[in-house]
């Protein structure tokens, strides 16, 4: 009778601390996680039964009961710090071993990050056609600020930026020239009288791409909304294939506005025409962007972070191109994105046809 | 003695298997709509007494009251969602991987626990959230 009194009382204990526990992650059941052997006491081990106070009861083992001993320690609190820790380790794992959905237009032949440039394709060089339609003459940028954005895009995708030796220790050796060159090829330029053009790509409608097969073609335009620029991944529509971007956010030089004033939204978008996904994977921590030498995030970080900024345990590669912050404080793209975005040219690949 | 030991497994497991939250009133409850992309930002929070809205980040948040209809129709929406299946709720488009919208989430804050959405592109929500996320921008367009 005293034994099971003590055990209601054991009972009691726990249905109170509950509510100390607002504020617990909340559990992730999208991914699976059997904890069912997780214990901090057995009820087996006699040597750590007999320093439990409560010692005495002899409650036969099921799930629940291990919950209950857990909670019955003189030291609750870490008991459920362990129990979080080995949840999340279990998480982590399991969600390693997941095969994560592609997005949309995911049809390159998706070289996996860390792998060694696996190719004899040297520096592929991209010509590029720019698009201008302008609705007034600062839209109507200047040849000189189309020659800034290619210039930056170079210097950005062969680590020729002045910038990338900002790199802390962790990530400078992974910063990557990614051995891809940009001519210019022609720039067209349209008056119309469309002020926003949205990101619906009605201004790929309008004025076509040209030869998008072997050409990447930029449309500079105002999109509005508080979009700076857009892209598309490869194995879209070629129709729609390539990049469209606001002209204040377009080169270095000219009609430019800043924070966004250094040619880095276009280095960006490029990036996801060339297959980069987000460097938060566009998801929480578990998501990830595909490239195993990029630090999982769960979210974008924005204005100029200091660094080290934490997120999902880890120091966030805030300076990566990929990244959402301003364009002064991003740098680099990795060696895992490089073998990512190259692996879209060999054969088979999304872009093959682009090589000369 | 057999008996009482029943009645103890049987209380045991009822009383374990019970949620530790108690009923929520309205005060527990609050819903946290955000909309970003790199050149833009919006924040709108929502409790039972007032709205905030802020537009820049890192920027102090307007706020103010909200009429009662329209906190009744939010609040009876939220009230209608299974919270633990928020972060499951699928988007229907995925613009924002590409830019071509802003990242949407919702929070919804029940008794200090926050539950989050998948992020979603603004102006497409999952379709089990899109009348809540509607509610939400009528009581910002009531307010600005």
């Amino acid at each position: 009778m005293k034994k099971i009194l003590l055990g209601m009382a054991a009972i009691a204990l726990l249905f109170t601390a509950c509510d100390d526990d607002k504020n617990e992650i909340i559990e992730d059941q999208s991914v699976t996680v059997d904890m069912s052997d997780f214990y901090v006491y057995t009820d087996t081990s006699n040597d750590i039964l007999s320093k439990s106070p409560n010692s005495k009861d002899k409650i036969k083992t099921c799930h629940t009961m291990h919950v209950l001993n857990n909670q019955l320690d003189v030291n609750p609190g870490l008991a459920k710090k362990m129990y979080d820790i080995e949840y999340h380790t279990r998480r982590f794992i399991a969600a390693k071993g997941k095969p994560t959905k592609p997005g949309n237009g995911g049809g390159g032949s998706g070289g996996g990050g860390g792998e060694p440039t696996p190719d004899n394709l040297g520096v592929i060089n991209i010509p590029v056609n720019v698009i201008v339609v302008y609705s007034n003459s600062n839209e109507n940028i200047s040849n000189a600020q189309v020659a800034s954005q290619i210039a930056v895009l170079n210097d950005d995708f062969r680590k020729t930026n002045n910038d990338v030796n900002q790199a802390p220790a962790e990530f400078s050796g992974v910063a990557a020239d990614s051995e891809i060159t940009f001519t210019l090829a022609n720039t067209y330029r349209y008056a119309n009288s469309t002020t926003s053009w949205g990101t619906n790509n009605a201004v790929k409608s309008a004025y076509p791409p040209v030869s998008p097969e072997t050409h990447l073609n930029i449309w500079v335009c105002n999109i509005g909304g508080g979009i700076l620029g857009y892209a598309q991944f490869p194995g879209g529509n070629l129709s729609t294939d390539g990049v469209v971007c606001s002209p204040q956010y377009f080169g270095n030089t000219g009609y430019v506005s800043a924070p966004f004033d250094k040619g880095r939204t276009i280095t960006h978008e490029v990036g996801h025409y060339l297959n980069l996904r987000h460097i938060w994977g566009d998801g929480r921590c578990r998501q990830d962007d595909f490239v195993s030498d990029t630090p999982s995030s769960d979210g974008p970080n924005y204005g100029c972070p200091s660094y080290p900024t934490v997120n999902c345990k880890s120091n966030d590669m805030s300076m990566n191109y990929m990244d959402y912050v301003d364009d002064a404080c991003m740098y680099m793209f990795s060696e895992g994105q490089k073998a990512r975005m190259r692996a879209i040219f060999a054969p088979g690949g999304a872009r093959e046809s682009m090589l000369p | 003695m057999h008996l009482m030991k029943t009645l103890f497994i049987l209380l045991s497991v009822l009383l374990v298997n019970q949620e530790c939250t108690t009923e929520p009133n309205q005060e527990d409850l609050s819903v946290v709509y955000t909309a970003n992309s790199r050149g833009s930002y919006f924040e709108v929070k929502i409790n039972h007494d007032s709205v905030s809205i802020n537009r820049q980040r890192g920027g102090a948040p307007i706020i103010k009251t909200y009429p009662e209809t329209l906190r009744n129709k939010l609040f009876s929406e939220l009230n209608k969602i299974d919270l633990k299946q928020l972060k499951t709720f699928e988007p229907p488009s995925e613009n924002h991987h590409v830019d071509g919208a802003l990242i949407a989430s919702l929070y919804i804050i029940k008794n200090n626990k926050t539950y989050q959405s998948k992020s979603f592109d603004h102006n497409n929500p999952p379709k089990e959230i899109a009348t809540i996320v509607k509610e939400i921008l009528s009581i910002v367009e009531n307010i600005e």
